[in-house]
């Protein structure tokens, strides 16, 4: 079985590492960014775990659009997608709320993949992984990740707790 | 007959003054700003040098001296730069080139380096040319002016490609700002490793403390600290990570975070993290706090087994001869033959630097004559520990004190003698 648990703090390890290499937060911010993470974690709120969330709506560290004009993928906005059921195409709901990562389309063995974790290595080479590299990545705001990976039934703490 | 330094840059004002600071400090030195005649007058004129910028408009610094290299592979070159990205610098420094320095220029540092390659140019040097292993004739010389690295390192002796990544990586992090990793394979010499992070050169007084493992604890880490507490900044070496029991991580993890018990420290503060296997295996399994785990953010690097450098091995065995004899207060150093030094190079260190220092120690203990040839490690090897009288004890622990006073001083020796009052 998966370990969601580790996944989510790996990826959220070098997630915060890279917004600090490239200078996009300070390292107080980050700080206090991963106290709020462990906080919500030993709560057990593991469904809403994301450092970039904490980063840009709770301590509103840094502008997100920085993120979208210096990322290599094409910019969509997800919420604005009739989003199939991951599950359909053989993805679990917990790999998608552990990585902030969610599939919006199959064609040709390719996944087209939204995520606002492309600055992430750890999330995107499980996914490369996972899908043999056969993914077409796409960067999308964190606001319209969030409401659409809301819209999956919440699973990943008993995912984790098992 | 003073040393001759080819100095290339197109940059006139920097030409002038690298020119300046080299014929300052009595070299006889040659200034050219187009690089094709550089190349022409390398190949007429005897040069002991070579200084090049990286970025210049007819060629690159780094293809100029591969042409350099090609005509006299031996002579050193020092690279000048405006920004260096530390890939570039690795690369530049598999190339050949003994020194990188980005502009502005530290002087002291340019002509101490420039006098360390200078002193260590010899004919058997070459670019990619396996060094042979020392003899018992040559090995002192050899660790003693630490081959052609462009750092002090004295950890290991950065002959084979892994320990001089190793020593290139942490010298291009060495002023990280709050957390580094470093993954040692058991019996690794953690304490030389962070003595060599402390000497390299640092832009901020602060403070090295090093924790055991029986220091994690609150109370004895604050007394710990208290003492540096008047620096910038203070670096805190932790023990084995992996070693500690999770209350233990716990109190690691308020350190880190300045909670509880450390919300009154108030220096700034950066950790050097020793783990026996990766944080990622560690949070896998459940073993590390998250907090600690999050904090540790990304430079993480691996330490080289001992059986992945067997060209380090030789001239650290014989620098353990030297440091064990000096303890022992003989008087002649013993010496390990060729084909000591080469039965050494072909074991296999499980448990690391500790095994081989165990076996130096047990065997300088048994040497009665000033060779160790390979039948006496051998022995040395199957006989049980040596028992020591005090006096022998006494002298050792005595060298630790001094040693460590001497770190903690930032190695300044009159503050060291002042407070030993020796």
């Amino acid at each position: 079985m998966e370990n969601f648990r580790s996944l989510i703090l790996r990826s959220n390890r070098y997630l915060g590492s890279a917004l600090l290499e490239a200078n996009y937060i300070t390292q107080q911010q980050l700080e206090e960014a991963n106290d709020i993470l462990v906080a919500k974690l030993k709560s057990g709120n593991w469904q809403d775990s994301s450092l970039l969330k904490i980063l840009l709506f709770d301590l509103n560290a840094f502008q997100e659009s920085i993120l979208w004009e210096t990322s290599q993928n094409t910019l969509i906005d997800i919420a604005s997608y009739n989003i199939p059921d991951p599950k359909a195409l053989g993805i679990s709901h917990e790999l998608c709320k552990s990585t902030w990562c969610l599939p919006f389309g199959h064609e040709e063995k390719f996944y087209f993949i939204a995520t606002s974790y492309s600055l992430c290595k750890p999330a995107i080479d499980y996914w490369e992984d996972k899908l043999d590299g056969k993914i077409i990545w796409y960067t999308t705001p964190m606001e319209s990740l969030i409401a659409m990976l809301h819209k999956l039934p919440n699973t990943l703490q008993s995912a984790i707790s098992h | 007959m003073p040393k001759s330094i080819l100095i290339l840059d197109d940059d006139e004002t920097f030409n002038t003054l690298l020119t300046d600071i080299f014929a300052h400090a009595d070299y006889s030195v040659t200034s050219i700003k187009d690089p094709e005649l550089a190349i022409e007058s390398f190949k007429n004129h005897h040069y002991d040098l070579v200084v090049t910028d990286q970025k210049m408009p007819k060629i690159l610094g780094i293809d100029f001296i591969k042409q350099i290299k090609n005509i006299r592979p031996e002579i050193p070159c020092i690279m000048v730069s405006g920004y260096l990205d530390p890939e570039s610098i690795r690369q530049l420094v598999k190339e050949g080139v003994g020194g990188v320095f980005l502009k502005p220029l530290n002087v002291f540092s340019l002509l101490d380096k420039t006098a360390e390659l200078l002193k260590s140019l010899h004919p058997e040097i070459k670019k990619g040319r396996t060094l042979p292993l020392p003899t018992a004739e040559n090995h002192k010389e050899r660790h003693s002016t630490d081959t052609l690295h462009p750092c002090s390192f004295k950890a290991f002796p950065c002959n084979s490609p892994k320990t001089n990544e190793f020593a290139y990586w942490l010298y291009t992090h060495h002023n990280f700002k709050t957390s580094l990793v470093l993954i040692a394979p058991p019996g690794t010499h953690l304490k030389e490793i962070s003595f060599d992070l402390n000497r390299f050169p640092k832009n901020v007084n602060e403070n090295f403390v090093f924790l055991n493992k029986e220091d994690i604890e609150p109370n004895a880490i604050l007394k710990a600290i208290k003492p540096a507490e008047h620096q910038d900044r203070i670096t805190i070496v932790t023990p084995m990570v992996t070693d500690l029991s999770p209350e233990q991580l716990r109190v690691l993890e308020d350190l880190v975070s300045k909670k509880n018990k450390f919300e009154e420290i108030k220096k700034p503060m950066r950790f050097l993290f020793f783990f026996s296997k990766s944080p990622d295996r560690l949070i896998e399994e459940n073993k590390i706090p998250e907090g600690l785990y999050l904090f540790l953010g990304t430079l993480e690097f691996t330490v080289p087994k001992l059986s992945e450098c067997p060209e380090d091995v030789p001239i650290l065995a014989q620098h353990l001869v030297t440091q064990e004899a000096k303890i022992l207060g003989r008087r002649e150093i013993p010496k390990l033959n060729t084909a000591a030094l080469t039965h050494l190079a072909q074991q296999s260190w499980p448990n690391n630097f500790e095994e081989l220092k165990a076996l130096i120690e047990k065997a300088v203990k048994r040497a009665t004559n000033n060779q160790i040839t390979e039948e006496d490690l051998k022995k040395a090897s199957e006989s049980t520990p040596v028992v020591l009288d005090l006096k022998t004890l006494l002298k050792a622990d005595r060298d630790d004190y001094m040693q460590a006073v001497y770190v903690l001083t930032g190695y300044d020796i009159e503050t060291t003698k002042a407070l030993l009052r020796i």
